[in-house]
């Protein structure tokens, strides 16, 4: 299968620190990547640097698509604007007339057991239900690449539980290449076919996570 | 009147305590002055009647101030609002009109009027500038500090999923200014209403600052009270009908 991100020689500082040193990446389609590792070692950096959101200090990145979905650590949904208003939203920016990008939306949030819920602002769901119309948004633009930035972060067991099964059944019609970012092992994807486990280099801590690198790749059981 | 759950009186009872308490004490005031002082208000009230019923008035200087006030805070509100967006957008912008933000807001009223008099001579054209000049910078900073806190994360959410800039303006910026933008309109209003009537009194033929002068050089008292009454109903009637209840529509949508 063709790669659709390829990232080479990646170096990126924030100020005088170091936060990714020498990190290389390549992601098939269809392919569901783990991304493991602690808190600050940088592995948001990593899928912000692939959507476009932070540029490198040096290395390359090719993204073989322009169609990303990115769901964020908290929902970022528009306040002011319903739950369907959020997920037609990206679909009208992609040029879908009114009505097919409102047809999408409402299959999307149905598959995210939101149709109930879809004339209700983001205020009036729980946190939850909000990360679920932005999994919906981004399954709505039928992206090539998915990015998971620890979506479950603050849901608790049932909620993640609930939120996997139908993270699940919706990556399996979508032949996106899925890269999950999380800290936890047992939050990884069932259908994770690799997994990528980030540390830090050195001996000495280095003010949290100063220094890191691809150290492991495996395959999961 | 009297809350059954709370046992307090309504807020808006307070308000209308405050009031009557305020209309008592200028009634005594009045009964204490002589009346070319201190108009009553029960004198004041009836002036108030007879202008409204005056079509001379009416046309010659209610009109004339409204198409003011209207055209001074379109302009005022306006640019203060597309300077904001700027200055949001291009910090160099926002530096370089800081000390003509600092001059605006600093300088007295009355000054301004004096010095666009020489400029514009007496007329709409000077009224309209002057506070078109001086409303600008209110709503320019709110505006401007609007703009600083968009939230960052949505505009990420918007560069990812490619909003283009028209939508990002109308869906985000838009939406996230209301506030700011409405709460400098409210100031905005009050304060360029005072101007147009101000700059009116001393540089124009017509309107209700006009009338003000001329009410106060024949000691017409009653008149003098019944146009401020007037200027503050116009003042109260903008920002009970059109502001607040855009701000309500605004504050609900953004809950």
């Amino acid at each position: 299968m063709n790669a659709v991100i390829e990232m080479k020689g990646i170096h990126k500082r924030f100020g005088k620190r170091p936060v990714i040193a020498g990190f290389d990446l390549t992601v098939k389609q269809g392919e569901v990547l783990g991304l493991l590792g602690p808190s600050g070692i940088g592995k948001s950096t990593v899928l912000r640097m692939i959507a476009g959101l932070e540029r490198p200090d040096s290395g390359s990145i090719r993204v073989g698509t322009s169609h990303i979905g990115y769901v964020f650590q908290e929902a970022r949904l528009l306040p002011w604007d319903t739950a369907l208003n959020n997920v037609v939203l990206p679909l009208r920016a992609m040029g879908k007339g009114k009505r097919e990008a409102t047809d999408r939306a409402r299959y999307f949030l149905k598959r995210m057991e939101l149709s109930e819920f879809e004339r209700v602002y983001p205020h009036q769901l729980s946190g939850g239900m909000r990360q679920r119309v932005a999994l919906a948004r981004s399954f709505a633009i039928n992206p090539d690449i998915l990015l998971l930035d620890e979506p479950f972060t603050g849901l608790d067991k049932d909620l993640k539980e609930t939120m996997r099964h139908l993270l699940e059944a919706a990556l399996e019609s979508s032949s996106a290449a899925v890269i999950h970012v999380t800290h936890d092992p047992s939050e990884l994807l069932d259908r994770t076919n690799r997994i990528i486990q980030l540390k830090q280099q050195g001996k000495e801590p280095c003010a949290g996570a100063c220094l890191t690198k691809t150290i492991q790749q495996g395959q999961v059981s | 009147m009297i809350d059954p759950y709370t046992g307090k009186l309504p807020p808006f009872a307070f308000h209308l305590l405050g009031l009557i308490l305020l209309i008592l004490g200028w009634e005594l005031l009045a009964r204490h002055y002589s009346g070319l002082v201190v108009a009553a208000p029960g004198e004041t009230l009836a002036a108030l009647f007879r202008l409204f019923k005056n079509e001379t008035f009416l046309a010659r200087h209610m009109g004339p101030t409204l198409e003011r006030i209207g055209l001074a805070l379109c302009f005022g509100i306006g640019s203060g609002a597309a300077l904001g967006v700027l200055a949001g957008f291009v910090e160099p912008i926002r530096l370089m009109l800081a000390p003509a933000r600092w001059i605006l807001t600093s300088i007295p009223g009355v000054i301004v009027v004096v010095v666009f008099m020489l400029w514009f001579g007496m007329g709409t054209t000077m009224v309209v500038c002057i506070t078109a000049t001086m409303v600008a910078p209110i709503v320019y900073v709110n505006v401007a500090d609007g703009m600083m806190s968009v939230d960052r994360n949505l505009l990420e959410m918007a560069k990812v999923y490619r909003l283009p800039l028209c939508m990002r303006l109308v869906r985000i910026y838009a939406m996230a200014l209301a506030g700011p933008l409405l709460s400098g309109a409210v100031i905005a209003t009050g304060n360029g209403i005072r101007l147009v009537v101000l700059a009116e009194m001393l540089g124009a033929n017509e309107g209700i600052g006009h009338a003000l002068a001329i009410s106060r050089s024949n000691l017409q008292t009653d008149e003098l009270y019944a146009l401020t009454l007037l200027a503050m109903l116009v003042i109260g009637g903008v920002e009970v009908l059109l502001l607040r209840p855009a701000r309500k529509a605004v504050q609900r949508r953004r809950a």
